[in-house]
């Protein structure tokens, strides 16, 4: 998924806790990269 | 004391250059809406964030000279000066973008209203920070790099394209060190530009920066690293490039050029203190026109500079708009024997300039129709077209494929030269342009 679908699927959630959350998914390493640059749960 | 970023905004504002949205904005629809805007936008109300944005300072040609206040004109000839005048910066002890200070754990990135700029991005960018690095020398070096949001504390860096910074890094990750560095975002035009612009080996970009303002710029010490710091910016982000190599994801980003580069391996960013004045700007430099023209006037500097330095009278200098100000150039020139070619070996010396072309002074080289003419009928290929390979490039030219290369790995390009000056022996008279007889005795409007 890119990071633009995961705006619009989540247009009703706050941005701010969007970044928030993204931040620990990254923290965490949870997130692979495919070869588009899309992203995949590891 | 010089201006600063505020004070331009203020400037702007009185001469009703500012387009200011009070209505709170989701900040995932900034980014439309900057581009859609006739000036740049001031955003009173981010939603959930305390800190307003902004943005489109530097968006056309016109934007950029009005926030540097200099005739449109006059760019690439005003930018020398800074150059010629420069002056070293002075250390102050209290600084403006130091009335707050975060450290360690108090600080979040995500205090600041991040925005989502392209949408292939690999995710939201600081795209307006200034980052100022210590060479092995000591010397400050500046420049504008785009910074990936990871986590509270953390952002790639990108540090691919053969830049003064990578030089830096490359110095520090030998020796398995950090490197300490300095973010500075809402910063004044001149410092921005100065940023943007490769200062030579030994200067920095900040003197250069004085030179522009006609008194020297004002650091500050960082808090956490002995990398000064902009005193009159808005928001300084503190820390170090990890030594961990080209090894983490960042990107992709629409850049400068107007299309996406892919997924590149980058060092990350460690942020060990946030400060920032009281009632802090956030500075978002949209993508694409705004970095382009930011780069513009340091290539048409450059161009003189390097014009100037090989013993060419230059006319006029621009780089074209379809290149992302950036990889054509056209000169006009007072040519002499050989001066065209001299000329394309100076522009074309250029790291960045991938293809120049040279015409007489006769030529207005904003006019398209006579820098085609110029090309049609004073070029020869085989004796005025000027092939270079294996020259110095950048990731950016998917024409590179530079997604085939190892991580880490600097591509090289070829470039090409048009001489489309007169050719040595070939009488003016050739070249004269058709004149319409009785022109400026006989007026359609008496026989209307």
């Amino acid at each position: 998924m890119s990071f633009y679908a995961i705006l619009r699927a989540l247009k009703d959630v706050d941005y701010r806790v969007i970044l928030q959350a993204w931040g620990i998914l990254r923290e965490k390493d949870l997130l692979a990269r495919d070869q588009e640059g899309r992203y995949l749960p590891r | 004391m010089p201006e600063c970023f505020r004070s331009v905004l203020e400037r702007l504002d009185q001469e009703n250059e500012l387009l200011h949205i009070r209505k709170p904005v989701d900040v995932r629809y900034m980014s439309p809406l900057i581009v859609q805007a006739d000036k740049p936008v001031w955003f009173h109300d981010p939603i959930s964030f305390d800190i307003p944005v902004v943005s489109g300072l530097y968006w056309k040609r016109d934007r950029l000279a009005r926030s540097l206040n200099w005739p449109e004109s006059e760019l690439g000839v005003r930018f020398p000066r800074g150059i010629q005048k420069m002056m070293d910066p002075v250390t102050v002890e209290d600084a403006p973008c130091q009335e707050v200070v975060k450290l360690g754990d108090e600080v979040d990135l995500t205090e600041l209203p991040l925005p989502f700029l392209g949408e292939r991005d690999g995710g939201v960018f600081i795209s307006a920070g200034v980052l100022l690095a210590r060479d092995d020398e000591g010397v400050v070096n500046a420049g504008v790099y785009r910074l990936m949001y990871r986590s509270r504390n953390v952002t790639s860096v990108d540090l691919v394209t053969n830049s003064d910074l990578r030089k830096c890094y490359e110095a520090a990750f030998k020796r398995q060190e950090p490197l300490p560095i300095a973010v500075c975002i809402g910063v004044h035009p001149f410092e921005m530009l100065c940023a943007a612009f490769k200062a030579p080996p030994g200067v920095s970009e900040m003197k250069i920066a004085g030179g522009l303002h006609g008194e020297p710029v004002r650091m500050v010490s960082a808090k956490t690293n002995d990398v000064p710091v902009l005193a009159d910016c808005e928001i300084v982000l503190e820390g170090q490039i990890e030594p961990v190599g080209w090894t983490v994801d960042e990107g992709p980003f629409g850049d400068f050029a107007g299309m996406y580069t892919e997924v590149r391996w980058n060092p990350t960013f460690t942020i060990k203190a946030m400060t920032h004045r009281s009632n802090p700007l956030f500075q978002v430099i949209q993508m694409p026109w705004e970095n382009a023209w930011l780069g513009a006037v340091a290539m048409e500097a450059q161009v003189l500079e390097v014009l100037a330095a090989a013993g060419v009278s230059t006319v006029a200098v621009r780089v074209t708009e379809g290149s992302a100000c950036r990889w054509s150039v056209i000169a006009s020139i007072r040519k002499r024997a050989g001066g065209g070619k001299n000329a394309l070996l100076a522009i074309l010396s250029l790291p960045d300039t991938k293809h120049a072309v040279v015409v007489d002074e006769d030529v207005d080289i904003f006019d398209h129709e006579q820098v085609e003419w110029a090309k049609t009928f004073r070029v020869q290929a085989d004796q005025d077209v000027m092939i270079i390979s294996g020259a110095q490039g950048k990731h950016i030219d998917p024409s590179l494929r530079a997604w085939e290369l190892p991580r880490g790995q600097l591509p090289t390009t070829s470039k090409m030269g048009i001489d489309a000056t007169t050719p040595e022996g070939i009488p003016a008279d050739h070249y004269e342009i058709i004149t319409h007889p009785f022109r400026d005795e006989v007026k359609l409007e008496s026989f209307l």
